[in-house]
C-alpha cells in the first residue's frame, strides 16, 4: 500500500537531483550558478579598422554567480570557451556618470562567500564570437580557479 | 479613574486617535508623492539644445525629423559588451511595457566609436533590439560636436587581447520632449519599469 508513496518520493528525489545538476556546477567547493550570456547583435562583418575577422559576430558577455562553499578564499583567474576567440574577465565601474571598463587579473571569492557577475559590474567578455548566439542557445564555458582548478558550466543565451 | 480627571482622559484618547489618523494620512500622502516623482533627473525648465544632423543607414537624419515624438537619446558603441547592451535591452523592455504608446517614442543611439561603427553597422546593431530603434554615426568631428552638446564624455580606453579596444563613456540617457528639448536624464541602472513610468508621464 506504500508503493505509490515510495515511488512518488523516489521520483521527487530524482527530480531534485536532476534539477540541481542542470542549474549549477560544482568543484572543490566552488559552485557556478545561473550562467547566462547576451545574444550577439551584429551580423558577421569585417570592416576597415575593425578587429573582428570575417565570419565573426559582435561581442557578448557572460554573467553568473560564483559561490564558494568552502572556508578558504578562492580566485577566478581565467575562462575559456570555444564560441569565442578571446575571453577576458572585465569589470565595468561608474565614475561620475562615466562607465569605465577594464580587464581584471582575477576575481576573489571569499570563503563561504558569493560574487555576482552582473550587468554594470564584473563580466566575462567574449570577443570574436564565431557563431551567432540567439536566445535559448546554450554553450559551455570552463572557469579556471586558483585552488579548485577548472570547472565547466552550461551558459544559456538570453536577454537580461 | 486612576486619579486622572475624566475630561483629561477623554482628551488624551481623542488626541491619540487624531495622531493615528494624521500618521496614516501623512504616510499615504508621502507615498503618493514618491510615486509621482520621476525616476530620472528632471530638467526644469527643459534644456534647449541646437539641432544636429548625422548619418543613418538611409542617409542624413536630423533630430528635428522626430519633432512631435519623445526622443530617447543614448551614446554608445557596438563593440560594447556590457553597458550599451544593458541600456538598449532596458529601453526595449520599457517600450514593450508602454504598448501602443511606444509609437510616440523614438530611441536613437549615436555611435561614439565612428571609426568602427558605420551608420549601417549601428543601425543593424540597434535594430537587433527593436526594429524601430535608429542608429546614427558620422565623422569624428560631427560626433564630438553632438556629444559635447549633450554633455557626453567618451575616450578610447583599454586595448583587448583581441586587438580591439574599449571606450569609456557617459552612460547617461537623455530624454527629449516633443520640441526636442532635454527634459529628463536617466543614469545607468534605471530599470525598464522606471523608464516606462517616466515616459508615460511625459507622453
Amino acid at each position: 500500500m506504500y508503493k505509490p508513496l515510495i515511488l512518488g518520493l523516489f521520483l521527487l528525489c530524482l527530480a531534485l537531483v536532476v534539477g540541481c545538476q542542470t542549474s549549477e556546477t560544482e568543484a572543490g567547493g566552488m559552485q557556478v550558478l545561473d550562467a547566462w550570456a547576451r545574444p550577439t547583435m551584429r551580423g558577421s562583418d569585417q570592416q576597415a579598422g575593425d578587429s573582428a575577422g570575417a565570419g565573426e559576430y559582435g561581442p557578448s558577455a557572460i554573467y553568473l554567480r560564483l559561490k564558494n562553499t568552502g572556508s578558504e578564499p578562492e580566485r577566478l583567474i581565467r575562462a575559456t570557451t570555444d564560441v569565442a576567440r578571446s575571453v577576458e574577465i572585465h569589470e565595468s565601474r561608474e565614475e561620475a556618470g562615466v562607465m569605465r571598463m577594464s580587464r581584471v587579473e582575477g576575481i576573489d571569492i571569499p570563503g563561504r562567500g558569493e560574487v555576482h557577475l552582473q550587468p554594470g559590474g564584473y563580466h566575462i567578455m567574449l570577443e570574436g564570437v564565431n557563431r551567432p548566439l540567439a536566445p535559448s542557445d546554450t554553450f559551455s564555458i570552463t572557469l579556471i580557479f586558483e585552488r579548485a582548478g577548472s570547472l565547466s558550466a552550461r551558459v544559456e543565451v538570453r536577454e537580461p | 479613574m486612576f486619579g486622572i480627571p475624566r475630561k483629561l482622559f477623554i482628551a488624551l484618547v481623542a488626541l491619540l486617535f487624531v495622531s493615528i489618523i494624521l500618521f496614516i494620512s501623512a504616510n499615504f500622502v508621502l507615498h503618493q508623492a514618491s510615486e509621482a516623482r520621476f525616476a530620472g533627473t528632471l530638467l526644469d525648465p527643459p534644456l534647449a539644445v541646437q539641432d544636429f544632423e548625422l548619418s543613418g543607414a538611409n542617409g542624413p537624419v536630423k533630430r528635428s525629423d522626430f519633432q512631435g515624438k519623445i526622443v530617447v537619446l543614448f551614446f554608445g558603441y557596438t563593440s560594447c559588451p556590457d553597458v550599451c547592451p544593458t541600456t538598449l535591452a532596458s529601453l526595449k523592455k520599457a517600450l514593450q511595457l508602454l504598448g501602443d504608446e511606444a509609437e510616440s517614442v523614438q530611441v536613437i543611439m549615436v555611435a561614439i566609436d565612428p571609426e568602427r561603427d558605420t551608420p549601417d553597422r549601428v543601425s543593424q546593431y540597434v535594430s537587433g533590439f527593436n526594429p524601430s530603434f535608429v542608429g546614427l554615426s558620422g565623422t569624428l568631428e560631427q560626433i564630438a560636436e553632438v556629444a559635447s552638446r549633450y554633455g557626453i564624455y567618451y575616450a578610447r580606453a583599454d586595448s583587448t587581447s583581441d586587438g580591439g579596444y574599449l571606450v569609456d563613456h557617459t552612460a547617461t540617457v537623455s530624454v527629449l520632449d516633443r520640441e526636442g528639448r532635454t527634459r529628463l536624464l536617466w543614469s545607468f541602472g534605471t530599470t525598464p519599469e522606471e523608464m516606462a513610468s517616466d515616459l508615460r508621464r511625459l507622453l
